[in-house]
C-alpha cells in the first residue's frame, strides 16, 4: 500500500493504516524531537503526542502538501512549544547533562562520543530559528522550499537563517573544522 | 557576483538548491576567488562534521500501543462531548426556549393584573381628579398635555386670524 492510500484510509479512521504511517516515520520524528529536547523519554513522548495530533487532525491534511512536511511541521511546533515552556519553567528541564566545551580534552577530540557532544552542544547553543533550520536541513534533509512551507516563512528567510546558523556553527566548532579541513 | 553575495548564497549552492542563474554565477566566481574557495572548504567540512553526529534514538516496543491507547481515549472523550452536545441541541435548547416563553407569559400576565388592579382601586375612590392623575402617571399620558384643548376647526381659525394680523395693521 503506498503512502497516499495509507493517508486516505487513515482519514477514514482505519487504525492499521495509520499504524503503518507511524511505523514509517516514528524514528525520524523521535530523533528530530530528541535533537530539540535532548532527552530520550521526552522525545518519545513528544513523538507520541505528535502522532496523536496528526491522527486527530487528519481530516485537515491536504494532499497537495507532502505528508512528511505536514507531519514535521506539527512536530517542530510541538518541540518549539516544549522548549518555550522550559524557558518559562527552567526547573522542569529534564535535559540530559552535557559537559561544557571546556571539558573536552585535546587527546580525546577524535573520539566519536566527544565529537557528538561537541556538535550537540554547538547546535543547542543556536537560537531556536537557526537550530530548527539546521536540524531540518542537515539531519532530515528537507529542501529549502519544504522548510519554508513548514515554518510559514519565505525562501529568503530560510536562506538567511541557514547562513547565520552555519556561520555560528563554524565559529563554535572551529577547532574541529580545522582538524577535518580538506 | 561579489564575494559578500556569493558567501551568503554558498549554503544553498552547496545544497544543490540554488537557481540556474545563481549556480552559474557562483561557479564562475569560485573559479577565480580563493577567499570564497576557502569558505566552500569550511562549509563542506562543517556539513561533514555535522553528519558525524550519528546518535539516534529507537522507538520503544510499546510506542504504537501508547499512541493507540491515546487515540482510543481521545475518541471516547470526543464521543462523550459529542453526546453531551447532541443532548443539549435536542433537549436543552427547546426546553429552554419553551421555559423562556412560559416565563414571559407568566410575568406579563401577573404584571398586567397588578396594573389593572391598581387602576381599578384608584377609579373606585371618590376623588376623580386624583384618579385621573394616577391614570395619567401610570399610563404615561402626561406627554399628551402639550396638545391644545380646542377642536381642529378652532385651531385653524386661530392660526388664520394670527396670520392676518399684520395685514390688518
Amino acid at each position: 500500500m503506498d503512502e497516499r492510500e495509507l493517508i486516505s484510509k487513515s482519514k477514514q479512521g482505519d487504525r492499521p493504516a495509520f499504524r503503518q504511517l507511524v511505523e514509517k516515520y516514528q524514528d525520524s520524528v523521535i530523533n528530530m524531537s530528541y535533537r530539540f529536547l535532548r532527552n530520550k523519554e521526552e522525545a518519545e513522548e513528544a513523538a507520541q503526542e505528535v502522532f496523536l495530533k496528526v491522527y486527530l487532525s487528519r481530516n485537515t491534511y491536504q494532499h497537495q502538501t507532502k505528508f512528511s512536511t505536514w507531519l514535521f511541521k506539527i512536530a517542530v511546533n510541538y518541540c518549539l512549544n516544549k522548549l518555550r515552556d522550559r524557558k518559562k519553567f527552567p526547573f522542569s528541564r529534564l535535559e540530559e547533562d552535557l559537559p561544557a566545551p571546556a571539558e573536552f580534552q585535546p587527546d580525546k577530540l577524535l573520539e566519536q562520543e566527544n565529537l557528538n557532544r561537541a556538535i550537540r552542544k554547538a547546535i543547542d547553543s543556536l537560537p531556536d530559528q537557526q537550530r530548527t533550520v539546521i536540524l531540518l536541513n542537515q539531519f532530515e534533509e528537507f529542501s529549502y522550499q519544504e522548510m519554508a512551507r513548514m515554518l510559514d516563512c519565505s525562501l529568503s528567510a530560510i536562506e538567511s537563517r541557514l547562513f547565520r546558523a552555519k556561520e555560528n556553527l563554524k565559529r563554535i566548532l572551529a577547532p574541529f573544522i580545522k582538524k577535518d579541513e580538506i | 557576483m561579489k564575494c559578500k553575495k556569493v558567501i551568503k548564497k554558498l549554503a544553498i549552492f552547496l545544497d544543490g538548491q540554488a537557481g540556474e542563474k545563481d549556480n552559474e554565477a557562483i561557479s564562475n566566481h569560485l573559479k577565480t576567488c580563493q577567499c570564497c574557495g576557502q569558505e566552500v572548504k569550511e562549509l563542506t567540512s562543517l556539513s561533514f562534521l555535522l553528519k558525524q553526529e550519528k546518535e539516534s534514538v529507537q522507538a520503544s516496543p510499546y510506542f504504537w500501543n501508547k499512541i493507540e491507547q491515546a487515540i482510543i481515549q481521545a475518541e471516547t472523550n470526543r464521543n462523550v462531548l459529542d453526546t453531551i452536545w447532541e443532548w443539549v441541541n435536542r433537549t436543552l435548547i427547546p426546553v429552554g426556549a419553551t421555559a423562556v416563553v412560559v416565563l414571559g407569559l407568566f410575568v406579563g400576565t401577573n404584571l398586567g393584573s397588578v396594573i389593572y388592579t391598581n387602576i381599578a382601586q384608584i377609579l373606585n375612590q371618590d376623588n376623580s381628579s386624583l384618579a385621573q392623575q394616577e391614570i395619567n402617571q401610570s399610563l404615561n399620558l402626561n406627554t399628551l398635555n402639550d396638545f391644545p384643548q380646542e377642536s381642529i376647526g378652532e385651531i385653524y381659525t386661530g392660526l388664520l386670524a394670527e396670520s392676518n394680523l399684520p395685514e390688518q395693521r
